[in-house]
């Protein structure tokens, strides 16, 4: 078999049939919601996808390791990560303090007017 | 009434494919199933066992476990039969005459999706910002007036919109280059932060030309602070046909 050529950015060592696969959060992303679906009679039941990626992210969150694994989508969005959280906590405080300074800048521009 | 025993279907290939000895999930030996020129690649499977993954109570390790056994099956699939289609992970078919009634009845759908992925790879790529560049300015000094304030946030917005034009720039150079290349192209699931997210369809003889355009422009992006990351390959888990719905009279 000829050598794989290999982008310097690939952070998997995905090769196609090869033992070693992707990382588990990549290879979630690509098997969860892509590929054939068959709807119909014959189906007996494609397991529940969105009970699937709730518990997908289940596991993600419990992995402390999860940064490592690749992907972040977890990560931006608030409800699952306490990273996420904090960031928004942090922005909406900044909101605040920004507001109240500028609250302040007009009400001193406002006395500074000659009358 | 659900049967207790199903098939497992990972993939569809062509009806000449063959396998090397495989299991699936479950551990239950994965075959091949041909009729008309086209095949279903299927294991059998405890119908019980599968919807125990999604059980409330249950590990959330057992879906990872699932995810991976479907995907190696799926790699060696496309590794030694060519042109492979994925199919959706946990989907089950009741019996072996459903799955040749479904091959039957879609056989134009798979056929023509098969021929569209054959002697292809799918990479990810995505870009993202690096971190840097996006510092907002330093805490304020107590004295400062108002009017410094408001110029040096103007200032920073200023830099921020810059920074946005240029990120504009490098991924449409960086989409054009990849897609010059490219057999076809999806955009990816739209994660949040991101700015690019696409899956590449890639013929494998535009392999290395691919892979040297992947390093050109993540050096390119790099050098402006932007991150560009390389998944693949893969079998082309986001370039399959759409739902192939099957009724009870077929």
């Amino acid at each position: 078999m000829s050598p794989e050529p290999r982008s310097k950015y690939a952070v998997t060592p995905a090769r196609a049939g090869g033992q070693s696969s992707g990382s588990l959060a990549d290879i979630l992303e690509r098997v969860l919601d892509r590929g054939v679906v068959i709807v119909g009679d014959i189906v007996v039941g494609v397991v529940n996808v969105e009970l699937l990626t709730l518990k997908v992210r289940l596991l993600v969150a419990s992995v402390d390791t999860a940064k490592e694994m690749g992907i972040d989508w977890w990560m931006n969005d608030p409800s699952l990560s306490s990273k996420a959280a904090r960031e928004r906590d942090q922005l909406q405080a900044e909101n605040r303090e920004l507001r109240s300074r500028l609250e302040a800048l007009e009400r001193s521009l406002g006395q500074a007017e000659p009358s | 009434m659900t049967p207790e025993r199903a098939l497992y279907v990972y993939a569809a290939v062509p009806g000449d494919a063959a396998l090397d000895a495989l299991r699936g999930v479950g551990d239950e030996p994965v075959g091949v199933l041909s009729a008309d020129g086209l095949g279903l690649v299927v294991s059998e499977v405890t119908t019980a066992d599968l919807a125990a993954v999604t059980d409330e109570s249950a590990d959330p390790r057992l879906v990872g476990d699932l995810a991976q056994r479907h995907d190696l099956v799926v790699r060696a699939v496309a590794a030694s039969a060519g042109a492979t289609l994925p199919f959706r992970i946990g989907t089950v078919v009741t019996d072996r005459q459903a799955a040749y009634r479904f091959l039957g009845s879609r056989a134009a759908a798979l056929r023509s999706g098969l021929t569209h992925v054959a002697g292809c790879d799918e990479w990810g790529v995505t870009v993202r910002e690096g971190g840097a560049g996006q510092a907002d300015p330093d805490d304020t000094p107590t004295a400062e007036s108002g009017t410094a304030y408001l110029m040096r946030r103007r200032q920073h917005f200023q830099r921020l919109e810059q920074r946005r034009r240029a990120a504009l720039e490098l991924v449409a150079q960086t989409e054009a280059a990849l897609g010059e290349l490219a057999a076809d192209t999806v955009p990816g699931r739209g994660q949040q932060g991101l700015l690019l997210d696409r899956a590449y369809l890639v013929r494998r003889d535009e392999q290395s030309r691919f892979v040297a355009a992947l390093d050109r422009c993540g050096d390119r992006l790099a050098a402006d602070g932007f991150v560009l990351r390389v998944t693949g390959p893969w079998p082309p888990y986001s370039f399959t046909v759409a739902d192939l719905e099957v009724t009870a009279d077929e």
